[in-house]
Parts: C-alpha cells; sequence; structure tokens
C-alpha cells in the first residue's frame, strides 16, 4: 500500500497513481462496462476524476484508497447513469446464481464468465467483488466500501460461495 | 479462489495513457459543456420571461397583467433554480473523500430532494400565474368561447398533476434505495 505523507502537486500525484494503478483501473472499468468504446469513454471519466480529485489529495488517506474510492465512485455513477438508456435488471449478490463451468476451461472462459458475472450485480456487490478479486481483505474492503465489517464478511462468504460453486477447477484448461 | 483472484489479476489489459495537457484540455471542455448546458436552460426561462413580461407591458387589464408578472416572476425563479442546482454536483474530491454508501446515499439524496421538491422549485411558482388566467379566461370568456378556457385550465392540471406524480413515484423509488443503503452502512 502507498502512502503519502509528503506535499506533492496534483499532476504527480496522478502520474504516480497512473503509474502503479492504471492497470488495476482498466480491470476495475471491464468491472463495468462490456462494450469496448464505453469502457474507454469510462476510462477516460476516471483518468479526469482522478486528476481533478488530487487537488483536494488528503495524505491521511492511502493513495490507493483514494484511487480505488474515485474510480468505484466513477464507476457506480456510470452504471446508474447506463442504466437509463439501457435498462437492465441488475443482481444482489444473494440472487446471484451463474451456471458452473466446464471442469477443463480454460482461463479466458473463466474470466469471461466472471465478467457476465460481476456485470450483473449491483454497484455495491460489484464493487465489493472487484475489490476481492483485486485483492483488497476485508477491512480495507470495509474502508472502501463503508459497509460494516458484519456486512463484508456476509458478502465475502457469499461470494466465495458463488465462485466456488461456479468456478471450481476453472484455469486448469489451456491458457 | 486463489485461482481465480490470479485469472482476475493477470488478465492482459491495455492501459491507457492520457497526458496531464489532454486532461486539462479535457476538464476545460468539461466546465463549459456544463456552463453550455445551464445557459440553455436559463436561455429557455428568460425566454418565458421575457415574452410574459412584453404582454404584461402590453396589457391593459389587470388581471391578466398580474397573472403575466407572475409567471414571468417563476421563470426567472426557476432560472435562478437551475443556476444554483448547477454550481452544486459531485466534485471528483468528495469521490475519493467519500466511500461508494456515503457518496451513493448522497447522490440519491440529491436527486431525491430534486425531485420530491419540484412542486416548490418548477411547478409551484406557475400555478399562481397559470391558475389567476385560467380562472379569468372562464370569467371573460363568451359562453360559446368558454369551452377554450375551460380546456386550457384542465390541460394544464392535468400536466402539472402527471409531471408531479411521476416525480414522486421516482423519489419513493429513490427512497427505497436509500434505506436499503442505510441498512447496509457501518
Amino acid at each position: 500500500m502507498t502512502t503519502t505523507s509528503d506535499v506533492r502537486e496534483p499532476d504527480e500525484l496522478y502520474e504516480q497513481a497512473i503509474a502503479v494503478y492504471g492497470g488495476a483501473l482498466v480491470r476495475l472499468a471491464r468491472g463495468y462496462e462490456a462494450d469496448a468504446d464505453k469502457r474507454r469513454d469510462l476510462l477516460q471519466e476516471i483518468h479526469l476524476a482522478l486528476w481533478r480529485s488530487f487537488a483536494g489529495f488528503q495524505s491521511d488517506c492511502s493513495l490507493r484508497t483514494w484511487v480505488y474510492r474515485v474510480a468505484h465512485n466513477v464507476g457506480a455513477t456510470w452504471t446508474i447513469r447506463q442504466r437509463r438508456s439501457r435498462p437492465q435488471v441488475l443482481l444482489s449478490l444473494e440472487d446471484a446464481q451463474p451456471p458452473p463451468i466446464a471442469s477443463d476451461a480454460d482461463r479466458q472462459v473463466a474470466l469471461a464468465r466472471l465478467m457476465d458475472l460481476i456485470r450483473q450485480l449491483k454497484p455495491l456487490d460489484r464493487q465489493v467483488i472487484l475489490a476481492y478479486l483485486d485483492g483488497m481483505d476485508a477491512a480495507e474492503i470495509a474502508e472502501l466500501t463503508g459497509l460494516s465489517g458484519g456486512n463484508v464478511a456476509t458478502k465475502l462468504h457469499r461470494i466465495r460461495i458463488v465462485l466456488t460453486r461456479s468456478f471450481q477447477g476453472a484455469g486448469h484448461g489451456r491458457a | 479462489m486463489e485461482e481465480l483472484r490470479d485469472i482476475w489479476q493477470n488478465q492482459e489489459v491495455e492501459e491507457m495513457k492520457i497526458s496531464v495537457e489532454e486532461l486539462r484540455t479535457k476538464a476545460a471542455r468539461f466546465r463549459r459543456g456544463i456552463v453550455r448546458r445551464n445557459l440553455t436552460e436559463q436561455l429557455a426561462c428568460g425566454a418565458v420571461a421575457i415574452w410574459f413580461g412584453t404582454e404584461f407591458w402590453k396589457t391593459a387589464v389587470v388581471i391578466p397583467r398580474i397573472s403575466f408578472a407572475l409567471i414571468a416572476a417563476a421563470a426567472l425563479y426557476v432560472a435562478w433554480h437551475i443556476q444554483t442546482r448547477g454550481r452544486a454536483g459531485a466534485v471528483p474530491v468528495d469521490m475519493a473523500r467519500s466511500n461508494l454508501i456515503e457518496f451513493q446515499r448522497t447522490e440519491l439524496e440529491k436527486q431525491r430532494d430534486l425531485l420530491k421538491g419540484v412542486w416548490r422549485w418548477y411547478l409551484g411558482p406557475f400555478v399562481a400565474g397559470l391558475g389567476l388566467l385560467a380562472i379569468w379566461g372562464m370569467v371573460v370568456a363568451p359562453t360559446g368561447r368558454r369551452w377554450s378556457a375551460v380546456a386550457f385550465a384542465v390541460t394544464s392540471v392535468l400536466i402539472f398533476w402527471g409531471i408531479g406524480r411521476l416525480n414522486r413515484s421516482a423519489a419513493r423509488k429513490l427512497e427505497e434505495q436509500l434505506e436499503e443503503l442505510k441498512s447496509l452502512g457501518a
């Protein structure tokens, strides 16, 4: 985790954030938008919001938390906005029941199915699963989302059940 | 489970590179877009205010004059409200300082208040002027042409009622989402 205790210029912070978390932002955008052209627009919005946000950067918050909060909040706003033009019923983790994939499915198939699952979820559940997949622990997810510790634990438990049931053996096939 | 996280974290991605200069240009374009949107809405309100203001000066009959003045004032009030609303809105630094629940709650509350307050800031201001005009029309119109004044009044009531109802229903849906968020919060 990167923490910043010194005062730095917004441009410098932005460049550092992109150098470290640029890949994570692309993954995050893929979780929010399936269409490649629109995803580019979403990513541009995330970059723009991030750059603008650094004018008010406070060093009491880690750079990672800052970047993820901005990116997820832009992503959630994007989802809400897109639903007005592309109505879609979003599911909670409790209702998501993706069918299991073949045990010899390769990584690409598993990834595509994982994307489908993520994009079906409501913004908050989507944020939790994206943070979990990106390697955040329960405490970090609670800080990021504002969920209570109990709710994060419940959601993570549910995520593990859904993923285990649907993706057991995923990635054993050819990459 | 670790395998799935590994698949996720090591997926092939094409990173996007945007220079700071490009971002400056985009930010300026974004600001111009907001200014243009607010200006368009205000020009529409201004046109209404000017039209009814002109009618106010041209008309000698007291009741229509009062109605036109009230409608012009209502349009100016709506323009002022749009200007105030245009200044607000989420800024990226709020996005970073709020977790998703706080941020969504704030955004939902803003939308709900805007919808719930539609009578106060959008429809209500026009009621007095239009109502007075409709009543005056019904009173002074010749018996044979009274139907047009009644039709004007009924249509206005139906439109206002419809807009109000749609907004109330949308606000109720947002309330439900807010309740759901509150139950999830720390």
